[in-house]
């Protein structure tokens, strides 16, 4: 493995890391607020709500994400719906990953103990309040570790989008190994997604940290 | 002061309460006694609004009261709760500050500032900024007496006050509530223990298993 090589293709690399971590930031920055409401939806007493969420979920966890970015990108069109790529791969994951995190939230939501909410009731906070103040600070807590396992899978995941013809870090690298036929821009990229991951997870290990300080 | 005619509690078919009829005058302290089962956390949970009932009226100086709506908005019912139900995640100066900060808009300093005068007064400076999970049982019953107080109730209600507590701490809460009292607040206090609701009472009311 030469230096030479490998900063050969670097600037490629580098153009690929851009839109995998585009990718996964923007479908975090989304998919988590909007896997929040609907958790909260989730739980609404509004039988038709809770239908077409529980529905949406299933839908999501129950079909591949591959089958998800085909369908956003090559299906919709023939309904008339067309959205350039980085468009349809966001569109995918955000819906994909909304709906994981929400059932996390709900989880989150559901391991709160009843007493807290009317504790605060009696303490006569509202329930955006005691949402706020009371609830989402312990759901926080709870849901991390499992919010991270999703995070790390979103890294590797965002690779998917090479499918639908995104320059995103396996792209890159897979086509710099067609050209020049050898392995080492594969180990590069590997090196990178491990760089990523090891990253991410020393975050979400500070964020455990972070709520630790009570039980 | 707080008059209850006729409560009955059902639950599907069984009845829990049958036509409680009680009243609790200014600065008394109200004892609900009665065997587990006999429904006087239900009573209590109807007292603050926390649940509902099916007949019966409930009167606060005369004027109609409806726990649900007007206690949960004015704040007259305090309640401190069997299992203590402290927030966690805050610190025992913080679960006390939470409510006045956001239900009365007091600014951080006024409200915490109140809230160390109630800790003061009730044996828990040193415990300030020590977090549910390190206190112990008498120490969080009095966190949340302190919680309670901080929005001013007209009435302080506590479930069953001695029965999570070892027996050495039953009479500091017992003084406690003498102490309360010797203030002029109102305290209803549902409890199994007739030793104890003969040493805080003014007034006790028996609540009795329903019998169909």
């Amino acid at each position: 493995m030469s230096w030479q090589y490998l900063s050969e293709i670097f600037p490629a690399l580098l153009n690929g890391t851009k839109v995998t971590l585009s990718i996964f930031g923007l479908t975090l920055l989304l998919a988590i607020p909007l896997g929040l409401l609907a958790s909260v939806g989730l739980r609404s007493r509004f039988k038709p709500l809770r239908a077409v969420l529980d529905f949406y979920v299933w839908l999501m966890r129950g079909t591949p994400l591959l089958l998800q970015l085909i369908f956003v990108f090559y299906g919709l069109p023939l309904m008339h719906i067309v959205l350039e790529r980085y468009a349809a791969a966001l569109f995918a994951f955000v819906l994909n990953y909304a709906a994981y995190f929400a059932e996390i939230f709900r989880g989150g939501l559901q391991s709160v103990d009843q007493g807290q909410v009317e504790a605060a009731q009696m303490l006569r906070l509202n329930s955006r309040q005691t949402f706020r103040y009371i609830i989402l600070p312990q759901v926080n807590k709870k849901v991390i570790p499992a919010i991270g396992n999703e995070v790390i899978n979103l890294v590797k995941d965002s690779s998917l989008v090479y499918v639908i013809g995104l320059g995103d870090l396996l792209r890159a690298g897979n086509i710099a190994m067609a050209r020049d036929v050898t392995l080492v821009p594969l180990l590069a990229v590997a090196a990178i997604y491990l760089g990523l991951t090891a990253v991410l997870t020393w975050a979400l290990r500070q964020a455990e940290k972070h709520y630790a300080y009570y039980d | 002061m707080l008059t209850l005619q006729g409560i009955t509690k059902k639950i599907a078919t069984r009845t829990i309460i049958d036509q409680a009829t009680l009243n609790v005058e200014e600065g008394q302290t109200l004892c609900i006694v009665g065997p587990s089962g006999a429904g006087k956390t239900t009573l209590l949970r109807i007292i603050a609004g926390l649940t509902p009932y099916d007949h019966g009226k409930i009167e606060l100086d005369g004027q109609p009261f409806v726990p649900a709506q007007d206690n949960l908005k004015a704040g007259v019912i305090g309640v401190v709760f069997q299992d203590f139900r402290l927030f966690p995640h805050l610190s025992t100066l913080e679960n006390v500050v939470l409510a006045p900060r956001l239900t009365f808009g007091l600014s951080p300093q006024a409200a915490t500032e109140q809230a160390q005068t109630l800790l003061a007064q009730l044996g828990l400076t040193e415990q300030a900024n020590q977090y549910p999970f390190q206190l112990s049982g008498g120490q969080k019953q009095r966190v949340g007496i302190a919680r309670a107080l901080a929005l001013k109730p007209r009435i302080l209600c506590y479930d069953e006050p001695t029965s999570a507590l070892d027996p050495n701490l039953r009479d500091s809460v017992r003084d406690l509530i003498l102490q309360l009292k010797a203030t002029g607040m109102t305290q209803i206090v549902v409890t199994h223990d007739l030793v104890f609701a003969d040493q805080i009472a003014d007034r006790t009311f028996q609540l009795a298993p329903y019998q169909s």
